[in-house]
């Protein structure tokens, strides 16, 4: 039965040789991950963890050195995969002779869309980035975030089924990557495939549906953002203020693992602790009030995909494997 | 293919939005403006220019000599019509090459100038004509005689003038040159700027050609170019910008057709420049001078082909490099190798190779005799398969350095001659006519087998020397402006010169020659352009000399009387190249044609242009007078059989490198190539009977083994001006300015496609490499 996956990468490897003395060096050693029709998947990880690697290879602009990889049911750099693909590269450079509305034309020709296409749909494109009032400006004149969202635009022009973002929200203020958000949001209620590679974890966390975490050329985790968190948490992060002596606290908790004690000005204590489930959060809460403790404020705090991320390249080598 | 088109076009935009394309264009603007105001009319010929006359010293000479004398002659019409002081200083000023104690050149150029000025007051007024001075002057020229028949008094101004320089003309063959009615005057703007040149409006569009293809090459082929690569060079190193590149190689195109037609857009830089400039001059030519030639809009692709050859070189660097500074450093040090190539070949072929080219063989009893491009003879040595290099005088070897540098002085510093005189057994040469000044060596130089052809000479030569002949009897025989000599005399006989109050008078005596000119005739004092030829079967002579043809038999005594004459269709002044031979004559005309006559009749029995506008260099006729030996310009050998009527190209190899086409005494036909090889040929079968073939020295090894082969792997932008040249005159040789009035002259080797094919294919190799390493390359 073939696999109607956007994107598969079954043991992927690459390696370049680089250097005087041409020594091997192997950005990708195994990949394999499966990017389904209609989600936002992430793809995480350190500077030189393979990542950009990863995206040359679906685009063909470096030839694999093992295992397969196919975008759209075509292989990885086939011509007819690359005409449903649009791609935003990482540093996006424009020739500084262009408007954005000349480089929608340029960029929508080389796709292979007719100028009618293009002359319909450009406008509304660098609208919907927030570039239409300055669509006749040179393109000398945009900043680097200007430059992103017409990138985005020029990636979306010729409607593609599959989008490849490398860093997509690089250089923008938090009013343009609200405004790259939701136009990410639009395509995918628009059944569009996004593919997108971020430092910004939290950007991740907030679009994607998925992601993998790429370490020195191999997938660390791949899997659901909830599940991924879920999975790297191990009991509750308790935070109490609450109104006493610290000796009173210390002897109400008795032997419960406390992470921080902390006196205040206002005459507060800020308390952390570390419990195993919910049942010990109640059962601890119980004890401060028996011991006539006043709790001022609690929150529990959540795993975030950072934390994990943190965690993972902390102190586990191996592979997690969670669908 | 819109794909790559919005490439292309994509370049269109970034040239445009290029603030250097507008400041060239700015710059082109202001050239064009500068030139725009150039132009020219036409006025009538009457002027004595600084060129007009070949020796202004021998004119002031012959004119103080016979301004003393109470014979009447156009030189004491002359004389009389100067002023005091003026005849004064004219009898007592040095003149270089003439007066032993000549002093330096600034006392005869102030003389020579102020007589310049005088002459032409002269001849401007309508009592120049003076009919007692004039009756001797032979009326040659048709122009000139009808203005006579018109009546000198009933000219107008501009009509003396001319009637006055054409009696300049007649009286004064061998020193005043010839002119056509009209002359071209320069103006910019309302401003006349330099003499009246003269020349006719087909030769200032030559002129022009030649002015065109000098501004191809240099101003738009160098200068443009290098500013080209300048400006086009980031091109394909951007293309290699990560946030760039990527984004081009994720769309669906071909990586190396994405390259090619960057490469292209490259070159639409240069296409609206070279536009602009090309079209501007073609404007400026067709508006200001009336020359709407549209081949001269060629420059354009021819520029752009250039153009393309250096840049080719500066993508296939960008590629490898990614670098705009290494691309510009290697490309113009590729520029730079590349004319090191060209220069160093062509300066070998112009001196050392050309120089070296056998254009004379013939026979001297049992000896083989070659004749090289400086005149300098050899002989075979078939012992040691070499030329050896003999009859060569003291002056041919001071002047043998020029001569190799400057292959358009060749032919006027080149002797006539040597031909061997059979009953004496010795070589004889003669001075050619008009020697520059200074070369004061004008003698008959004799050199005898016994004296291992050393050559020897006394000062006895007739003026205006034109051709030297062996007669069927095997006597000697000069033609020379003033008439016919045969060598009766000893030549070695020493003459002491003849001085009049302590002037050196000109030779006019002829020495151990006897004038054997038929009375009562002019038509053996031949004008320039003029030549002259032997027919070896018969004895009868064929002189021309500015449109005139005239045919001189030979009778039992050895006597020259006129037994035909014509008048060649065409200009007054073209020159031909003239071989009789039979019945037939055989011309070469200006316009590439070959033309047979009847040689009793003057029959047209064949026109015919063998190679279009490539004009015949040497016609050698057989001793039978069957076959016809015509050698073009460009190397190429055509055979007329007057028997069949028909001309045909040779069947021999080596055709295109071809030097020279002669029969000896038995009728063999003797080829000169390769520069120094001869082979003899059997005719009609064109067996081969004999090669001689010497082994080549050191410089010749370079250059066929080191230089010729390198020449040829790299491209030649630079000689690609020499392809535009190619293409608006149809020449495959170009005449220098010397060579204009004698088509036997050396020509310059246009060699148009050469250029074209190697460029084209080293251009193509080095896409190629670059498109096979963008498409293996990973980025």
């Amino acid at each position: 039965m073939p696999n109607n996956a956007a994107i598969v990468v079954t043991d992927l490897a690459k390696s370049y040789r680089s250097g005087l003395l041409r020594r091997r060096f192997e950005a990708l050693r195994g990949v394999s991950l499966q990017v389904e029709r209609g989600e936002i998947f992430g793809l995480l990880g350190p500077n030189g963890a393979g990542k950009t690697t990863l995206i040359k290879v679906l685009l063909g602009i470096v030839r694999r050195s093992g295992g397969s990889a196919s975008l759209l049911g075509k292989p990885a750099g086939d011509r007819a995969g690359r005409m449903k693909v649009g791609y935003l590269p990482e540093n996006l450079r424009i020739a500084p002779h262009h408007t954005a509305l000349t480089a929608m034309e340029y960029y929508g020709r080389l796709s292979g869309l007719p100028w009618s296409e293009i002359k319909s749909e450009r406008l509304r494109l660098l609208e919907s980035v927030g570039l239409a009032d300055r669509s006749r400006e040179s393109v000398r004149k945009f900043s680097k975030g200007m430059l992103q969202r017409l990138g985005l635009a020029q990636a979306l022009l010729h409607d593609p089924e599959l989008l490849i973002l490398d860093e997509p929200t690089d250089g923008l203020d938090p009013v343009g990557r609200s405004h790259v958000r939701n136009v990410l949001t639009r395509l995918k209620e628009q059944g569009k495939t996004i593919f997108l590679n971020s430092h910004i974890l939290q950007e991740v966390e907030l679009i994607c549906d998925r992601v993998a975490i790429l370490d020195r050329g191999l997938v660390k985790v791949v899997g659901d953002v909830q599940d991924l968190s879920a999975h790297q948490s191990e009991g509750v992060e308790l935070e109490l203020v609450v109104a006493a002596s610290e000796a009173s606290v210390r002897q109400s908790l008795g032997s419960r693992d406390i992470a921080a004690c902390q006196p205040h000005r206002d005459g507060t204590i800020r308390v952390v602790l570390q419990l195993p489930d919910q049942t010990a959060v109640d059962q601890c809460i119980d004890d401060l009030r028996a011991g006539g403790i006043s709790i001022v404020g609690l929150s529990r705090r959540r795993v975030t995909l950072e934390d994990t991320f943190l965690k993972l390249f902390a102190d586990t080598p191996e592979i997690v494997q969670s669908s | 293919m819109n794909k790559y088109l919005a490439i292309i076009k994509d370049s269109f935009r970034e040239a445009l939005a290029s603030r250097v394309l507008w400041l060239l264009l700015v710059l082109i603007t202001l050239l064009l403006l500068v030139l725009a105001p150039l132009g020219y009319h036409e006025v009538v010929t009457w002027r004595l220019g600084d060129n007009d006359v070949r020796g202004w010293e021998q004119l002031m000479h012959k004119v103080r000599t016979d301004g003393k004398k109470d014979e009447p002659s156009p030189s004491r019409r002359i004389f009389t019509l100067l002023d005091d002081k003026l005849q004064e200083r004219l009898v007592k000023v040095k003149l270089p090459g003439i007066d032993e104690d000549a002093r330096g050149p600034f006392e005869f150029m102030g003389v020579a100038n102020d007589f310049r000025k005088s002459l032409n007051q002269a001849i401007e007024q309508p009592d120049f004509y003076d009919e007692t001075s004039f009756t001797k002057v032979p009326l040659l020229s048709d122009e000139l005689r009808e203005l006579k028949e018109t009546g000198p008094e009933t000219l107008d101004a501009s009509e003396v003038g001319r009637f006055n320089r054409l009696l300049m003309e007649a009286s004064f063959p061998e020193l005043v040159r010839g002119s056509p009615p009209t002359s071209i005057q320069l103006k910019y703007g309302w401003w006349e700027f330099f003499d009246p040149i003269p020349l006719r409006r087909a030769t200032l569009q030559e002129w022009l050609q030649t002015g065109a293809s000098f501004v191809m090459t240099w101003f738009v082929g160098a200068i443009g170019v290098l500013v080209a690569i300048l400006v086009t060079s980031p091109i394909v190193p951007q293309m290699f910008d990560p946030g760039s590149l990527h984004l081009l190689l994720s769309k669906p195109i071909s990586r190396w057709l994405l390259f090619l037609a960057k490469f292209c857009g490259g070159c639409a830089f240069i296409c609206i420049c070279a536009s602009y400039l090309v079209t501007g001059l073609w404007l400026i030519l067709g508006v200001r001078f009336g020359v709407w030639d549209p081949k001269l809009l060629l420059g354009i692709p021819i520029y752009l082909f250039v153009f393309a050859i250096y840049y080719s070189v500066s993508a296939l660097f960008g590629v490898v490099y990614r670098s705009p500074i290494v691309c510009i450093v290697l490309t113009i040090l590729f520029w730079g190798v590349c004319f090191l190539v060209g220069f160093a070949k062509i300066t070998f072929e112009n001196t050392i190779w050309s120089s070296s080219q056998i254009t004379r063989v013939f026979d001297a009893d049992d000896s083989l005799i070659a004749v090289n491009e400086l005149g300098v003879a050899h002989v075979w040595n078939e012992a040691n398969r070499e030329w050896r290099e003999i009859f060569t005088t003291q002056q041919q070897k001071q002047s043998r350095g020029i001569l190799i540098a400057a292959p358009e002085l060749r032919n006027m510093m080149q002797p006539l001659g040597p031909i061997y005189d059979q009953k004496h057994e010795r070589l004889i040469s003669a001075p050619v006519a008009s020697p520059r000044p200074g070369m004061r060596d004008r003698a008959l130089t004799v050199g005898s087998r016994s004296d291992d052809w050393e050559p020897r000479s006394e000062n006895s030569m007739p003026t205006g020397s034109q051709a030297l002949f062996r007669e069927s009897d095997g006597e000697i025989l000069l033609v020379s402006s003033v008439g016919l000599f045969r060598l009766t005399g000893d030549p070695l006989e020493k003459k002491r010169p003849v001085k009049l109050f302590g002037i050196q008078l000109p030779l006019q005596t002829a020495g151990p020659f006897e004038n054997i000119s038929p009375p009562d005739t002019n038509a053996t004092v031949l004008t320039p352009p003029s030549t002259a030829a032997l027919n070896r079967s018969n004895g009868t002579l064929a002189l021309y000399t500015r449109g005139h043809l005239t045919l001189l038999a030979r009778d039992d005594q050895g006597n020259y009387e006129v037994s035909a004459e014509t008048r060649l269709d065409g200009e007054e002044r073209q020159p031909v190249v003239m071989a009789i031979g039979g019945s037939t004559i055989l011309l070469g005309r200006q316009d590439g044609r070959v033309q047979a006559l009847d040689a009793a009749t003057f029959e047209e029995q064949m026109s015919i242009n063998p190679e279009g506008p490539n004009q015949v260099r040497f016609i050698n006729s057989s001793p039978d007078g069957r076959w016809f030996a015509v050698l073009l310009h460009n190397g190429n050998l055509w055979m007329y059989d007057a028997e069949a009527k028909s001309l045909a190209l040779a069947p021999i190899a080596g055709q295109g490198g071809i030097s020279c086409a002669t029969f000896s005494e038995s009728g063999q036909l003797y080829i000169a190539d390769q520069a120094v090889r001869v082979t003899a040929y059997e005719l009609p079968d064109f067996t081969r009977q004999h090669r001689y073939s010497p082994s080549l020295g050191i410089w010749m090894r370079a250059y066929r083994y080191g230089l010729l082969p390198l020449y040829t792997i790299f491209p030649k932008p630079g000689e690609l001006g020499t392809t535009f040249e190619y293409f608006m005159s149809g020449k495959e040789t170009q005449a220098t300015g010397s060579s204009e009035e004698n088509l036997s002259a050396s020509q310059r080797d246009l060699d148009p496609w050469a250029p074209l094919w190697s460029s084209a294919l080293f251009m193509f190799v080095v896409l190629g490499i670059a498109c096979v390493y963008i498409e293996w390359q990973e980025f």
